[in-house]
């Protein structure tokens, strides 16, 4: 019998940390990691040997990445571990501190996710079960496949994905550890190299390099070390699932969110139109007009409507992707989940600058992995 | 040097490429069973058709391609449960993309993708035999046909599963 976050006692995110997301260089992955890490102790305003435990979300570094790293923290003889869930790896880094303090395992554990691109295949390409796709179908053209398919039940048009890119560009461009920093108009985006149906470059995220940092920390914690109550913000629930055989023909994405994102927002004890924030995985921008509908904040065709009239804009009716999403703010894979929830910890404490939701209280993290996996996290601000 | 051919190939008009299908169609027909598969696993020629090899649980019903014995997806039944069956390739197009970017070495791009329910159950995507989508819709009857697959320059020529608009 599986039990939600909320049987435990709380867990609060109490430090954030980031290096910034940026094309593939030279620069060792110890030194992303290495800053994100410090970041986050320093936000916190703790230091290094209150860390009692580490879930390191990587899906690209290579076997036993993590030791190697953060040695360089002083080595206090902590339990250290790799995280490899795909695209979701980070957000299951987090989710597995969560659940590690909440339970009483630790007081303070660091959710990690670091990662550098590398070129080697998928496992699910080794299965010894081989398709007719003949390797002709990434990931751009499995979710053209699904965006003809919305624009022939919906009725929508190349503009009503392309505004997504706008409205996350947009984001991004105020987001110093952005990949991406530059606003695009709908003109930019429209006539853009096209990639694959619908979707031109720049509805694409960029796959590159950076770190993700998050500690959490117990109210025990949090008394003994002096840590800032009025910047803890609370993990309200944790949801993670797989993908089971679905209908044929349906978008297996978005019912695997759709559960998900259901489990993760009933344990939590909201309304999906309760939430203020909302980061979900807009690997392509058709994708956030999928999952925003899976989600329960719009009704089936409903979204692209929404989104042109201002509903998913910071100030609007909930924040989406305030960061700049995967499409702007970038999608190095391991760090991705946990910079989710580094970006709805701080428009939750009101720290965001130009890019903050006034008033923002409650928040979602929504990741998918190839797979497909899925992880959902709902945070929340007491005070 | 291969890319230069294979982009030739696709860019060519589109009278070229239906002309091109039947000359080398023409030829298969008359020496069906000399056909070489690019994957012999998967698909099975049978006179101007192809079918797809698939399979059925015979515990849940499930019908799945492609065929595999470790298990079946929705009930985990294995063994005598999983029995073989040819799917036929007619059905309806559910999907399609023109993929104008792609880094895979055996295909030029623009190329499209298309998805396809079976009438035999399953929905399958697999690269369709139109050069542009410019007389594809969602909803067309679309079948499967063995298609000359693109080689490297001297290869000899091998047939893989593409799909195609149903002659109406």
């Amino acid at each position: 019998m599986s039990a939600p976050l909320s049987k435990f006692r709380p867990a609060y995110v109490v430090g954030i940390g980031l290096h910034r997301y940026q094309h593939m260089s030279e620069t060792p992955y110890p030194v992303l990691g290495l800053a994100a890490v410090r970041e986050a102790l320093a936000d916190a305003r703790i230091e290094w040997p209150a860390v009692e435990s580490v879930y390191h979300g990587t899906a690209l570094l290579g076997m036993a990445s993590t030791r190697v790293m953060l040695r360089h923290l002083g080595g206090t003889g902590i339990p250290m571990q790799q995280v490899e869930n795909a695209s979701a790896s980070g957000s299951t880094a987090f989710r597995l501190a969560a659940y590690e303090v909440a339970t009483g395992v630790a007081d303070v554990a660091l959710a990690l996710g670091v990662d550098k691109p590398s070129a080697r295949p998928l496992a699910g390409s080794q299965t010894g079960i081989r398709g007719i796709e003949g390797g002709r179908i990434a990931p751009f053209t499995h979710f053209a496949l699904l965006a003809q398919r919305y624009i022939e039940r919906h009725g929508a048009t190349p503009e009503d994905f392309a505004r997504v890119a706008v409205k996350n560009h947009g984001n991004g461009a105020h987001n110093k550890y952005a990949q991406r920093q530059q606003a695009r108009s709908l003109v930019d985006v429209l006539n853009d190299p096209p990639i694959s149906g619908p979707l031109t470059r720049l509805q694409c995220c960029p796959v590159g390099e950076g770190a993700a940092a998050v500690i959490v920390a117990s109210e025990d914690a949090i008394a003994r070390l002096g840590i800032d109550r009025k910047r803890c913000v609370r993990v309200l629930s944790s949801a993670q699932r797989t993908e089971v055989v679905y209908a044929e023909s349906s978008n297996f994405d978005a019912e695997l969110t759709r559960q998900t994102t259901a489990q993760a927002i009933a344990d939590a004890g909201i309304a999906p139109r309760d939430l203020d924030v909302i980061e979900l995985h807009d690997a392509f921008t058709v994708e956030e007009i999928f999952y925003l509908e899976a989600m329960g904040i719009a009704s089936p065709g409903e979204a692209p409507a929404m989104l042109r009239d201002g509903a998913f804009d910071i100030g609007g009716d909930v924040a989406v992707s305030a960061s700049g999403g995967l499409l702007a703010m970038g999608h190095p894979i391991g760090p991705t989940g946990v910079g989710q929830i580094a970006e709805v910890t701080r428009q939750l404490r009101g720290e965001a600058g130009v890019r903050q939701h006034d008033g923002a209280k409650l928040g979602l993290a929504h990741m998918v992995g190839v797979g497909a996996v899925c992880v959902v996290h709902v945070l929340g601000h007491e005070t | 040097m291969q890319a230069t051919v294979a982009t030739a190939r696709c860019g060519a008009t589109s009278t070229e490429h239906v002309t091109a299908v039947r000359r080398i169609g023409g030829i298969v027909n008359e020496a069906s069973d000399k056909r070489e598969l690019s994957h012999p696993d998967l698909y099975v020629g049978r006179g101007d058709t192809v079918e797809l090899l698939g399979m059925r649980c015979s515990a849940c019903g499930h019908v799945a391609f492609p065929r595999q014995r470790y298990g079946c997806e929705k009930c985990g039944a294995t063994g005598a449960a999983l029995v073989d069956v040819d799917l036929a390739t007619d059905g309806t197009l559910s999907s399609f993309a023109t993929v104008y970017m792609h880094q895979a070495k055996n295909i030029a791009a623009p190329f499209v993708i298309g998805e396809v329910e079976l009438d035999a159950g399953p929905t399958v995507r697999a690269t369709m035999v139109e050069a542009n989508d410019a007389a594809l819709a969602v909803g067309v009857r679309v079948a499967g046909r063995l298609h000359p697959a693109p080689a490297a320059d001297g290869a000899a020529a091998k047939f893989e599963l593409r799909f195609a608009k149903a002659a109406s």
